[in-house]
């Protein structure tokens, strides 16, 4: 069996959090208009401290993750850049020897944060962008010049000969630029996803539907990239060997389901992965389609208000995968 | 031979011990090892201090193994390493 598969099937079975995502910060320097983080805590201004981690407690926690079999690491935001003591806390998680990738929307860095980077050995930089012109990509972000800032930060990443993904979230204005995408995405040295479904927002936020692609768009989509999408899907791990941790320290699932089952800053990892155990999400366990099924339990509860049961949408898209 | 060289992992790679084997990836290949038991054990006791012969006297006295053949592996075992890029050589 593929060593990869057989430690995400472990980790499942022994419900170890083998890969952690842990929110940095709220903060952004980006004001994107479908993003499913309340537009308050992700302003610049004011409350840092609130929508911040701080680092003292993120570098002890790392430290707990290790022990408890931890491997995989992803920083996300927020603008993962805009927390001071970033660099200390990447650096921290490389000593012990994770596999750390950072989401980050490029902007902030240059040059000398792409050395930084290469040096401290970092698996990947994942990058979104949303257009492949400033027109589309700035649009999505509310921020003019982030297309050129964002780009110009990947050619440095890449030039370090740091491997760079670059994200790309369909929506109504760049469904038609997926191929140009492609094109940009070789042209700097990147590889590129592309994930054909906008969430909503926290706190029952709708807003960002309204940039969702229509579902015959979506069926397209999954014919054509039927390489990619063949073969079993992986059972959804949130809560068994996926653990997520938000800006202020609660301890959930996943980012999409925040369901907070205690805080690691006050009571540290352990005891609230233990006590995550109790989460468990069940859909159509007899459905024929399950195997073809996208469904994301994170999704369903940002638009549903509740997780798990089934979900229409998702029943029609394995209908057209 | 090499047995008075000191093996250092690469620095860019990750690793966790799962069920008492580790898993190592190797960022740069793309590559996630799986090592058995006794893989494992020579890969924790590669701490960037010890030479191959303190490293084959620790298994010696771990393992029922002839001293030829615990050579011939930890030689062959050592070529796997380097060549994956998982230690320097």
């Amino acid at each position: 069996m593929n060593p990869s598969v057989l430690l995400f099937r472990k980790a499942f079975e022994k419900r170890i959090p083998l890969e952690t995502v842990w929110e940095l910060t709220r903060r952004c320097n980006l004001f994107c208009r479908h993003c499913y983080l309340p537009l308050k805590e992700r302003r610049m201004s004011g409350n840092a401290e609130r929508v911040s981690a701080p680092a003292g407690e993120i570098k002890k926690g790392l430290a707990e993750l290790k022990k408890r079999g931890g491997l995989f690491l992803s920083f996300t935001g927020g603008e993962p850049l805009l927390l001071a003591g970033i660099w200390d806390i990447l650096a921290q998680a490389r000593r012990l020897a994770f596999d750390v990738r950072l989401f980050t929307n490029a902007t902030l860095i240059r040059r000398e944060e792409a050395g930084e980077i290469c040096s401290l050995g970092l698996s990947a930089v994942e990058i979104s962008l949303y257009g492949c012109e400033a027109s589309t990509h700035d649009y999505y972000t509310c921020s003019p010049g982030s297309f050129e800032r964002t780009v110009e930060g990947i050619r440095y990443l890449t030039g370090e000969g740091i491997a760079v993904w670059i994200k790309v979230l369909l929506m109504r204005k760049n469904i038609r630029q997926l191929n140009k995408m492609s094109m940009l995405a070789g042209e700097l040295g990147a590889r590129i996803r592309f994930d054909p479904l906008v969430g909503a927002g926290y706190r029952g936020d709708i807003n960002p539907l309204k940039h969702r692609i229509a579902l015959k768009e979506i069926g397209k989509l999954l014919k054509k990239s039927s390489a990619d999408f063949s073969g079993e899907l992986p059972a959804c791990g949130a809560g068994r060997n996926i653990f997520s941790i938000d800006a202020s320290g609660n301890g959930t699932p996943c980012l999409m389901l925040p369901i907070s089952f205690g805080n690691v800053f006050e009571e540290g990892i352990v005891r609230v992965w233990k006590r995550l155990g109790s989460f468990s999400e069940l859909h159509c366990e007899e459905c024929a389609k399950r195997a073809s099924c996208f469904y994301c339990p994170g999704m369903v509860y940002l638009e549903k208000g509740k997780a798990g049961g089934r979900y229409s949408l998702f029943c029609d898209m394995a209908g057209h995968a | 031979m090499f047995w008075g060289e000191v093996p250092v992992k690469n620095p860019r790679l990750a690793d966790q011990k799962i069920d008492g084997e580790y898993f190592v990836v190797q960022p740069l290949h793309k590559e996630l090892h799986q090592m058995d038991e006794t893989a494992s054990f020579i890969w924790q006791l590669i701490d960037g201090r010890r030479n191959w012969a303190a490293i084959r006297e620790r298994i010696a006295g771990q393992y029922d193994v002839s001293e030829k053949n615990l050579s011939a592996d930890i030689a062959e075992f050592r070529r796997f390493l380097i060549d994956k890029g998982l230690i320097g050589k």
